[in-house]
């Protein structure tokens, strides 16, 4: 690269990177505030009218954001979704660093086991529901047949108020834990030998080796996991959920996002709904906000 | 050379572009017919409909395809949704001012929405009345005209397992009593009395709708949910909540119903595990696809309570489908033409697709459906099922709240309370 560039060059390669960068450009973030902006301003807008899809929005002001915290429907849906959030932390992220530290040496097998282990969260969550949805079948499913072989009475999995959230929850670690592993993986290979090696010097134990030099170094990569985690609890799930138990026996299921999609849509609330679902956003951001902020206070160094 | 790459980046944005406006130019824009002085050349009538399966898209072929040839220049375009996705595509078409020229209805508090916001036509001037039973347009009516032509009422009384029923010599109960002896019979010979789901919620709804008409009338329901006179806590909602209780104490219902839905319902009543279910009329269509070759189904009135209101023991629930004609229609009359030329082919209809008839003097071959038909002349009324009724506002708390009653959460006062308030916050 020279060091001197002559005044009227420079200005002629400024200028002209630019313009083709910004013509470019230009067209995803057209489709990005068409598809994405657009939709989410409207949908805040919104939640300060009450509209029903076919006469005309009427301004509310802050009538829907009262409501909804009076809404004991709604807070039963925050408290559903609190569960599943820490549900799936406390069994995904272990179950992925699990296998993760199994897997992550390039031995004969590992490379099919991790790809197996990978596959259910590329299938359609709706696939997922209607498969899993017949295995709780309470008669004729696959564990029905088995508690019926073994004497024990058969479990209603999805129809018990008790016990549907759970059985949601395993099918939801069954599609995800893959993928968290597959991250686990790639941050495991990207920690240094000679890291391992020294540690050897200092201890035998291995677990002392995992907690000690592994996880630490693993920060980001359970920062990601962790994020992607407790957003995807709010956003994703809802088709799962849907198909598998609509909101469950008695609103045991219901998430916060189906309780949006019921107000929305078979309620026609749309005012209400966006209010929710602007409340619901907010929520995600302050609890993705704290984890991030106590992640980035350790400071690891070696 | 630096010609020749401005050149490549220039290209690469036209292409680029005519790809993103390309996307944007498909979506299906209403077709406009020709103005002119003289009659309109070509006319294109936009047809919204449920898809169906069997032998109702053929039908709905050879009819159009009949009509377009006997009326040259018009043209129906007609589309099949399924169902779960209809509701949503329509009142999205509606927001967005590209609703159908005909579209399917199904009675209640959509129509009443639809017909009090302006988006469908009343039809008193456009189609010819006599041409179907009044009761059904009434069914369709708002503030004295009516808004729909009946495509088939969906009649819902109970059905029962015919071979099941003779194989253990049995008959159809027609007391409550009775009802709970046959509950009884079949609990001991390990058969389910009544298949019933509990995902969907509806099928537990069915049952109250029966209970609460006859403690209730034709018109408390109405009333409760607009809090004109009547609310939740009426003694009939009371009395309607214990009945319900009382079959699921008398173990009439599988135990596991929360976690099964419509399709297992059925499968369970056609495959012998339940004797009897209370569904919509289309499961007769349904047993002719899928139940095995030997299944008998037949049609038996919902049980009579001992101190229902004189009457109502005879009426059976049920909504009617039927079609509208959209307020932004460009030409009504070719459309209300087109309905009443379906109307008159309700005999050919009922027989061919195993509807119920809309129109006077059919003679209905399938002896099923024959007497259902006679259940329905012999009743004062047709109240339509309550998620279709009540405003879409209630709806999901209702059958929320009916399912919490059914698995004893709730006891019917509580009931009532809960109603009461969720009409209040939700309809003020």
């Amino acid at each position: 690269m020279r060091d001197a560039i002559l005044p009227n060059e420079k200005i002629r390669r400024v200028s002209k990177v630019n313009v083709s960068a910004i013509l470019f450009l230009s067209i995803p973030l057209l489709l990005y505030f068409v598809f994405y902006l657009l939709p989410a301003l409207t949908s805040v807008v919104l939640s300060f009218t009450k509209w029903d899809g076919l006469t005309a929005p009427v301004f509310v002001g802050f009538q829907n954001f009262s409501k909804i915290f009076r809404d004991p429907r709604f807070l039963n849906s925050v408290l559903v979704n609190i569960k599943v959030v820490v549900i799936s932390l406390f069994t995904q992220l272990p179950l992925a660093l699990l296998l993760a530290y199994l897997l992550v040496k390039q031995l004969k097998g590992t490379a099919f086991f991790r790809a197996v282990l990978f596959i259910p969260q590329m299938l359609s969550l709706v696939a997922v529901g209607v498969l899993w949805s017949l295995i709780y079948h309470p008669t004729n499913g696959p564990l029905a047949k088995i508690f019926e072989e073994m004497g024990m009475e058969s479990i209603n999995w999805l129809g018990s108020t008790s016990i549907s959230l759970l059985s949601l929850m395993v099918t939801t670690t069954w599609v995800y834990f893959g993928f968290h592993m597959v991250l686990q993986i790639a941050g495991m290979s990207s920690i240094p030998q000679e890291l391992y090696d020294s540690a050897k010097l200092d201890t035998d134990n291995s677990l002392e080796v995992f907690f000690r030099v592994t996880l630490p170094l693993l920060r980001e990569t359970l920062l990601i996991s962790t994020v992607m985690i407790i957003s995807g609890s709010f956003s994703h799930l809802i088709g799962l959920f849907w198909v598998m138990t609509r909101g469950g026996p008695m609103q045991s299921t219901e998430l916060i996002s189906i309780y949006i999609y019921k107000s929305a849509f078979s309620a026609h609330q749309f005012g209400y709904s966006s209010a929710m679902t602007v409340i619901m956003v907010a929520f995600i951001a302050a609890i993705v906000g704290v984890v991030v902020w106590q992640f980035s206070k350790v400071r690891i160094e070696f | 050379m630096f010609y020749e790459r401005n050149h490549l980046k220039f290209l690469c944005l036209i292409f680029l572009s005519t790809l993103l406006l390309s996307a944007c130019g498909s979506e299906q824009t209403e077709p406009v017919a020709e103005v002119s002085e003289e009659p309109p050349a070509e006319v294109t009538i936009e047809f919204w409909d449920y898809t169906n399966p069997g032998v109702y898209e053929p039908w709905w072929e050879e009819f159009i395809a009949s009509y377009e040839s006997s009326h040259p220049g018009v043209t129906i375009e007609r589309t099949g949704f399924a169902e779960k996705d209809y509701d949503n595509k329509l009142r999205t078409a509606m927001a967005a001012g590209s609703e159908p020229d005909i579209m399917f209805v199904i009675s209640g508090s959509a129509v009443v929405d639809f017909a009090s916001s302006g988006k469908i036509a009343p039809l008193d001037d456009l189609v010819d009345q006599s041409i179907w039973v009044s009761s059904l347009l009434g069914a369709f009516g708002y503030e004295g005209e009516f808004y729909a032509v009946p495509l088939g009422p969906m009649a819902s009384p109970m059905w029962y397992d015919e071979a099941l029923f003779e194989e253990h010599g049995v008959v159809p109960p027609e007391t409550w009593d009775d009802l709970l002896g046959l509950c009884k019979f079949f609990n001991e010979v390990d058969i389910t009395p009544l298949s019933l789901a509990g995902i969907e919620r509806w099928e537990v709804m069915m049952y109250y709708d029966y209970l609460q008409h006859q403690y209730g009338g034709y018109d408390l329901l109405d009333k409760a949910a607009r809090g004109e006179g009547a609310d939740f806590t009426d003694e009939a909602f009371v009395k309607a909540g214990n009945r319900l209780q009382e079959l699921f104490a008398n173990d009439c219902f599988p135990e596991q119903f929360m976690g099964l839905d419509q399709d297992q319902m059925t499968a369970a009543f056609f495959n012998g595990e339940a004797a009897m279910e209370l569904i919509g009329p289309w499961v007769v269509g349904m047993a002719k696809d899928m139940a095995p070759e030997d299944f008998k189904i037949r049609a038996f009135r919902f049980p009579a309570l001992p101190d229902a209101i004189a009457g109502t023991e005879k009426d059976l629930e049920g909504g009617v489908n039927g079609f509208a004609i959209s307020a932004s229609c460009e030409h009504p009359d070719i459309a209300a033409d087109f309905l009443n030329a379906f109307g008159k082919a309700n005999e050919d209809f009922v027989n061919e697709i195993g509807y119920l008839p809309t129109i006077p003097g059919v003679t209905v071959e399938d002896p099923v459906m024959a007497e259902v038909a006679a259940f329905m002349s012999e009743a004062n009324v047709m109240f339509t099922w309550a998620d279709r009724r009540l405003p879409s506002a209630i709806v999901d708390d209702y059958l929320n709240s009916l399912v919490s009653l059914a698995a004893g959460e709730m006891t019917p006062e509580e009931f009532g309370l809960t109603m009461t308030d969720v009409v209040e916050e939700k309809l003020e």
